[in-house]
Parts: structure tokens; sequence; C-alpha cells
């Protein structure tokens, strides 16, 4: 028990031991336990078969000695295992059949009908005609590089510039 | 037949208690009729609400009661019925501060002007009505409000309720050390927020 001797208290604490003789009477004690008995079977009329489990179950992992840091990592990992548990089947029910069904369905759409799979895009792809549209430009990167197709091709006009030129000239020559 | 009560009072509290595990009501009403003043004034000096702490104790018993099937007695009856009116008292506290501030003028007066709870007995035996010592107590309790919770509970357990540091520290959780810490910080605030009463 604390010290008892009121000569090495300080008045805060004589102040304070004065309240330890403060107690109810067994008036008051008894009128108390009746309230307890009549709310204790008023609660077990009120409390429904969910919220009587819910306590029972609270009240037990409040008694147990585990620290908080336990039964918060067994939660976590009871989450987890959970999660690990309906996250496949998630996949695997009706969005995932969905998702199946149209990977599946595709690729034989696209065979047994082009337009079906790309719509109004493939419609106009189709309705073209390339060739009637496309100019085609024949272009070889080796007229970039000397000796290549260019060069050729330049050398050809200039012999054919050059004969056309002396065939004018002798023409003229050729005059009366 | 019901057993007289005068079975119950002389038996001890690991008695009433294997005897309330094995579904004797009685024995759980003698604990509660055990307990009740002593829990009445812990919870009491804690919330300084009458109302609140009638309620309290109520959920303190209800929740005993519940639990009993699980006590060990690994520590004392009285100890485990301690630590869970403080966990009570502490989580009623936390929510309560939490949805609004208790003015000093919602506090209770003090204990000692409960008509119906009152039996204010000095040490000698004579009845103390000094106006000084009600205008200090309400002073006390103005300054144990002002108190934090962790320290006015080690004031309240200590000096009101008389347990030792050791029984403190098994309720708390703490080591003896803090809870002598707790107690000499607790000492000082409330001599300084009393230094003009008390001389």
């Amino acid at each position: 028990m604390p010290s008892e001797d009121p000569q090495d208290l300080t008045p805060v604490q004589q102040l304070l031991r004065m309240r330890r003789n403060q107690i109810p009477d067994d008036e008051f004690i008894e009128g108390f336990l009746s309230d307890f008995k009549e709310r204790q079977r008023s609660e077990m009329l009120r409390q429904s078969a969910r919220g009587l489990l819910w306590e029972r179950w609270t009240t037990y992992w409040e008694n147990r000695a585990a620290p908080k840091w336990a039964l918060a990592g067994v939660a976590a990992a009871l989450v987890l295992g959970l999660g690990l548990v309906l996250i496949p089947k998630a996949v695997e029910g009706p969005m995932g059949d969905e998702v199946a069904g149209i990977e599946s369905g595709l690729s034989s759409d696209i065979q047994a009908d082009p337009n079906a799979a790309f719509g109004t895009e493939a419609i106009l792809i189709m309705g073209m005609d390339p060739e009637g549209v496309v100019e085609e430009t024949p272009m070889l990167l080796s007229r970039h590089f000397s000796g290549g197709y260019a060069d050729e091709a330049r050398e050809v006009k200039a012999v054919v510039k050059q004969e056309s030129g002396q065939s004018e000239m002798s023409g003229r020559e050729d005059e009366p | 037949m019901s057993e007289p009560r005068a079975n119950y009072e002389s038996s001890t509290d690991i008695e009433l208690v294997s005897l309330a595990q094995e579904g004797n009501t009685r024995a759980f009403d003698e604990l509660v009729r055990r307990y009740t003043p002593k829990l009445y004034g812990m919870i009491y000096n804690m919330t300084s609400n009458r109302e609140d702490t009638a309620d309290l104790l109520q959920d303190v018993f209800a929740k005993a009661y519940r639990s009993l099937k699980r006590f060990m007695g690994r520590s004392s009856f009285y100890t485990w019925i301690y630590s869970i009116s403080v966990n009570m008292t502490l989580n009623f506290l936390k929510k309560r501060g939490r949805y609004h501030k208790v003015s000093l003028d919602d506090v209770d007066t003090g204990i000692e002007n409960d008509p119906e709870f009152i039996k204010v007995t000095t040490a000698n035996g004579g009845t103390m009505r000094d106006v000084h010592v009600h205008e200090l107590q309400k002073r006390l309790n103005e300054a144990m409000m002002r108190l934090s919770e962790d320290h006015r509970t080690v004031v309240t357990l200590y000096d009101i309720q008389g347990l030792q540091h050791s029984e403190i520290s098994q309720i708390l959780g703490v080591s003896e050390g803090t809870v002598r810490s707790r107690l000499f910080y607790a000492h000082r605030q409330l001599q300084n927020y009393l230094e003009d009463f008390i001389k």
C-alpha cells in the first residue's frame, strides 16, 4: 500500500486520499445490482444472433494474450489468403468467360467475315480501288549513288540528246 | 431454492469466480457487490460524471460476465476486473474527447456531493463537511480533469484507490518506472493547478 503516514504526503496527496473514504452505501449497491440484472435480461432479448456472435468473437480476441500487432498480422494474412482464393475465381467467373469468348471468337469471325470484325473501316478499305488512286512511282535507291541506276539513266539521256542534236545539226546542213 | 447471501459473503474471489464459471449467477452477484464501491470510485474519478460512471460500470460487469469463462486465474480477479475497467474507461474518454470537449462547467462538483452515493468519513471516523475542504475538492476535481488520461489514471489508482505500483503496472501494462514517473509528473501538475488553494 502507498505510504500511510500523513507527514510524508504532500497537501495534494492528502486531499486525494480523502476520497478513499468515499464509499457507496448498501442501498446504492443493491440498486445498481438490480439495474445490472435488468439490463442483462433486456439485452439478451434485444440482441440478434449475429450481434451475439460478433460480440463473442470480439470478446474472445480481446482476451487473447497476443499483442495487437500479431492480431493485425493474422488479419492481414487472412485478407491476403482470401484475396488469392477469390481473385482467380473472379477471372474465371462471368467476366472471365466473357473475355475468353471474345478471344476465341475473334479469329474465326475475321476469317468468316472481315467486315464484321473491323466494321466500317473494313468496308471503306475494301471499297477502294488501289490502282486507280495510288500513283506508283518507282524509286530505286541506287539512283542516289554514283555508278548506280541514276547515273546510267543520265548517261543514256546524254547520249540520246547528243544524237538528236547531231541529227538536227546535220539536218540544217543538209538544207538547201 | 436460493442460497442465502451470507454463504457467498465469506467466500474468496477465486471461489466465487469458479462458481460463477459453472453458471452460478449468485456468485457473480456477490462479485458485483464486492467490486462496485471500488470500481465506481475509480471510474467516477476518471470521468467526473455520475451518469457516465453508472453506465460504464454496468458495461464493465457485463463484459466481465461474458469473459468469465476465459478467466484462467493467472492474475487475481481483482487485477483482472480493474484492467477491464481501466481499459473501458480510457476508451470511453477517448471517444468522449473525440466527439466533444468536456467543459469544466460540465464536471460534477465532486463525489462527495452525490446525495445517493456519499458517506464521507475521515480517517478518524468523524464527518468532514468543512467549507474549505469542499471548495478544495471541487478545485481538485477540475485539476484532475486537466490532467491527461494516463496521468489521471495513475493518480486515481495510486492515491485514491490505494493500489501499489506493481499492481498499477500490471493493470496498465507498463513498467513500474513509468508508473512512478507518471505519478511524479501528475502530482507536480496538480500542485501547480492548486497552488493558490494549498499553502
